[in-house]
């Protein structure tokens, strides 16, 4: 409770709501790229064959416009997440060229956990 | 039938995002301007204002704005028209600001350093609304 109060009035403080602003970045970044990989593998696995196999359309008009905006979603929270600095040239352009990379959202999870604990890591430090 | 029934209130729920998206970010972009030259723990309360609309207005207003723009283009058959496509250059240039504006709040909390102002911004959402409007109503071949 006291550290509610102390968060409140100094929002710099070590437990308040900025400590946890790059985690919970780090966080919405991973839960876009786990839907903008998954929107993929369902409209090409699934989607995509019931149309072309058995004629059904309606998967593919349905998943391409939402597949659509995932992506773009992704490639928005990515540039927001870079915006916040502190991310090498090289991290910036594996951010980006995995939107481009059939699948290449699911290779983000365990990179940005850890990114994400190296993070609190050095704030407790 | 069905999309020309509910249209109209596409539009209508469209255009109430894009006031709400267009709004927040000119205020986010006058706001940082008035306190840039601020010493940074004076400029802390105000950012965590500003980050708290970025989260609660500008953000699910983006995504609504995206999502009923794109939903009106396919039903009306438009994505291919050279104005939706000069328009959209102008769409993802206010997303990128305000991703990019959104990104350096954090920043700037995070390592408690002065909020920059970014040069020509809020001018650029004026006329890059100025624009986005004339194209939507005017629609030129």
């Amino acid at each position: 409770m006291a550290t509610d109060a102390h968060a409140e009035k100094n929002p710099h403080h070590r437990h308040g709501p900025i400590a946890d602003l790059e985690r919970k970045q780090l966080k919405r970044l991973e839960v876009v790229s786990i839907i903008e990989a998954t929107t993929l593998v369902l409209l090409v696995l699934i989607a995509a064959p019931v149309r072309h196999v058995w004629g059904w359309p309606y998967g593919s008009k349905l998943l391409g416009p939402i597949h659509g905006i995932a992506f773009l979603a992704y490639i928005w929270t990515a540039l927001q997440t870079v915006a916040g600095g502190g991310w090498h040239k090289r991290e910036v352009f594996r951010l980006f060229i995995v939107a481009f990379v059939p699948f290449g959202g699911y290779a983000n999870i365990r990179w940005l956990r850890e990114r994400a604990k190296t993070f609190a890591e050095t704030e407790q430090a | 039938m069905m999309v020309a029934a509910i249209y109209p209130y596409l539009v209508a729920a469209h255009v109430t995002a894009v006031v709400f998206l267009v709004g927040g970010l000119l205020a986010q972009e006058r706001i940082v301007n008035a306190i840039s030259q601020s010493p940074p723990e004076a400029q802390a309360g105000v950012l965590v204002a500003l980050q708290r609309l970025e989260r609660t207005v500008t953000t699910p207003a983006l995504l609504l704005t995206w999502i009923l723009g794109l939903s009106l283009a396919l039903s009306a058959g438009w994505l291919s028209s050279g104005w939706l496509i000069v328009k959209l250059i102008f769409v993802v240039a206010l997303s990128a600001l305000h991703g990019v504006r959104s990104g350096r709040i954090r920043r700037s909390l995070r390592t408690r350093t002065a909020i920059e102002k970014i040069p020509g911004a809020d001018l650029g959402v004026l006329v890059a609304m100025l624009v986005i409007a004339v194209l939507a109503i005017v629609k030129p071949a």
